[in-house]
């Protein structure tokens, strides 16, 4: 056990308080939109760090270490692009400012205001299958992270895991998005110093200029060169532009935030000044994989790669960086790290559970109430459909996430399972919002031939990740081109400029 | 490489950088907005009381 009675103690009071402050969101909640959209309250620097700590848990943590440790200076570049992109995002307010002044709660919401209903249920089928699978994995690493640096014994870890994700589901099913973005505030706060801890440390132990070196011996020009690097190169590039542009105007729990915001400029500015958090929340602890590498890389060679070793025991690349840390951090600071990253995954966790289940109850079950010509339910039972989702997608979350393990670099595998529903979900966004021609025909053809680009090349073609990445964005585009053009036009399609109309500008 | 080399360096002060400085202005102005929060979304509750 590496942990000290302090560093337990720091964990606990932690989950105390987060727990506490968590269930204060409960007197605020009145009815739907205050569960979902925090009643659109939000202003710019709460709403900064309820994005920021919703896209950076330990599993950011993990798999952005991972990929420096498998690619050197090179995956740096995976991150510039998403800081950049959500920069541009922010200040031309492309997509995001438009689907804010239509007052929507969820992503697949819009489907049905441009589209057709139908399309609505299949897109949000196909969104809360893709984030519901994307979020199973996560436990798994969690828990690999928490056993690895505090040294628990594994037969705890389901129990710890199972605990703390009671705990997020507790407050998150009582107060919602209000719990959510009180929590997000201690929690982008302590998970923050954690990150400035940890990369101190990283660059103190191992040396910027022992980093570089073992970089070159290790990988040569293709550690420093994204377009040379295995697994990297121009395709990948554009693809991760692609794939980031439609994270930051797409993703559930992204577009929640920016649903949320009191305006459609606070939203512009709240995206803006995330987008430097995230070039940090990249290449930091890519920096810190960097550092393992240098630091434990002294293992036999798999693909190129020397494998970390760990008192004669050979580890994963992905557990190099908390093997480093729990050799690295002393009593107190690994207690405060630990805390920090416990943060980092219920501030994550909880706005996902909420995400998903939102898309459920919203986006499947009402729509498919209506279709059934059922009357809409009074506003507290859409209340208790969304918590009974919520508690449904985290029984779930608990069995998925502790027996399915993903292969290969957990990055990739998240961003190919994302791309699945968000190459069409992002196509069809765009092309409703800019393209007067674009129909529900279109609409079904980008959805179905993205999720198609995606699944086929890469799990049965075994084509690389960029590859069924551009191809889930290039059937989509065609699907909605040809399908568009092919099917009959909507009888009435909302164009953005009707969202005056509805009276709802702000 | 070298040219790669700096270039990256460059991004990770800038990325250093601009992570610490928005950290330490969220956390102070962002407990503002919290309370701006709950004001609001306690004069809405009171409104929908009426």
């Amino acid at each position: 056990m590496n942990f000290a009675t302090i560093d337990w103690v720091i964990v606990m009071v932690y989950l105390a308080v987060s727990m506490l402050i968590g269930l204060l969101g409960r007197k605020y909640v009145g009815n739907t939109a205050h569960f979902l959209v925090a009643g659109r309250e939000l202003g710019t620097y709460i709403g900064i760090a309820t994005l920021a700590a919703t896209e950076i848990g330990t599993i950011t943590f993990m798999y952005n270490s991972e990929l420096g440790y498998r690619y050197g200076f090179a995956a740096f570049s995976a991150a510039l692009i998403s800081g950049i992109a959500m920069i541009f995002v922010g200040r031309t307010g492309f997509v995001i400012r438009r689907l804010r002044e239509l007052r929507l709660m969820t992503v697949p919401e819009y489907f049905e205001v441009k589209y057709s209903r139908g399309l609505r249920i299949v897109t949000g089928f196909l969104v809360a299958l893709g984030g519901i699978l994307n979020m199973g994995v996560f436990l798994k690493i969690e828990g690999e992270f928490l056993t690895v640096i505090s040294g628990l014994n594994q037969k705890y870890l389901v129990a710890t895991m199972i605990a703390i994700l009671l705990l997020e589901l507790i407050y998150t099913t009582v107060g919602g998005m209000i719990s959510i973005v009180i929590t997000d505030y201690l929690q982008y706060v302590l998970l923050s110093i954690a990150t400035i801890i940890i990369t101190i440390y990283a660059v103190h132990f191992a040396g910027w200029h022992t980093m570089v070196a073992k970089v070159t011996s290790v990988m040569g020009s293709s550690g420093f060169n994204p377009i040379t690097a295995p697994k990297f190169g121009f395709s990948f590039l554009v693809w991760q532009l692609l794939l980031w542009l439609s994270i930051h105007t797409c993703w559930q729990t992204t577009a929640m935030r920016m649903f949320s915001t009191k305006s459609p400029e606070v939203s512009k500015r709240v995206m803006t000044w995330t987008g430097f958090i995230f070039l940090g929340r990249g290449m930091l602890p890519m920096l810190w994989g960097i550092a393992a590498l240098t630091l434990l890389g002294h293992g036999a060679l798999v693909a190129g790669i020397p494998q970390p070793v760990v008192h004669g025991q050979t580890l994963a690349p992905i557990d190099a960086m908390p093997a480093m840390l729990s050799m690295l951090l002393g009593p107190g600071i690994r207690g405060i790290v630990v805390a920090g990253m416990l943060a980092a995954t219920m501030s994550v966790n909880s706005s996902y559970l909420l995400g998903w289940s939102a898309v459920i109850s919203q986006d499947i079950i009402a729509p498919v109430r209506k279709q059934m010509g059922r009357p809409p339910v009074r506003d507290a039972t859409q209340l208790l459909i969304n918590r009974i989702c919520n508690l449904a997608v985290g029984v779930f979350l608990i069995f998925w996430g502790l027996l399915y393990t993903p292969p290969g670099a957990v990055y990739l595998y998240l961003n190919i399972t994302g791309t699945i529903f968000l190459a069409g979900a992002f196509i069809c966004v765009i092309g409703g919002l800019y393209w007067k021609r674009a129909n529900t025909t279109g609409g079904y053809c980008a959805m179905l031939m993205g999720a198609a680009g995606a699944i086929v090349p890469f799990f049965f073609l075994h084509k690389s990740e960029s590859f069924a990445g551009f191809a889930a964005f290039g059937l989509s585009a065609v699907g909605l081109l040809i399908g568009s053009l092919l099917g009959k036009k909507d009888a009435n399609p909302l164009m953005p400029e009707l969202a005056v109309q509805r009276g709802d500008s702000s | 490489m070298n040219g790669w080399m700096y270039f990256w360096a460059a991004w990770l002060v800038i990325s250093g950088v601009a992570f610490a400085v928005i950290t330490l202005v969220v956390a102070v102005k962002g407990f503002r907005d919290l309370r701006a929060m709950f004001v609001g979304l306690s004069a809405k509750r009171q409104v929908e009381h009426d």
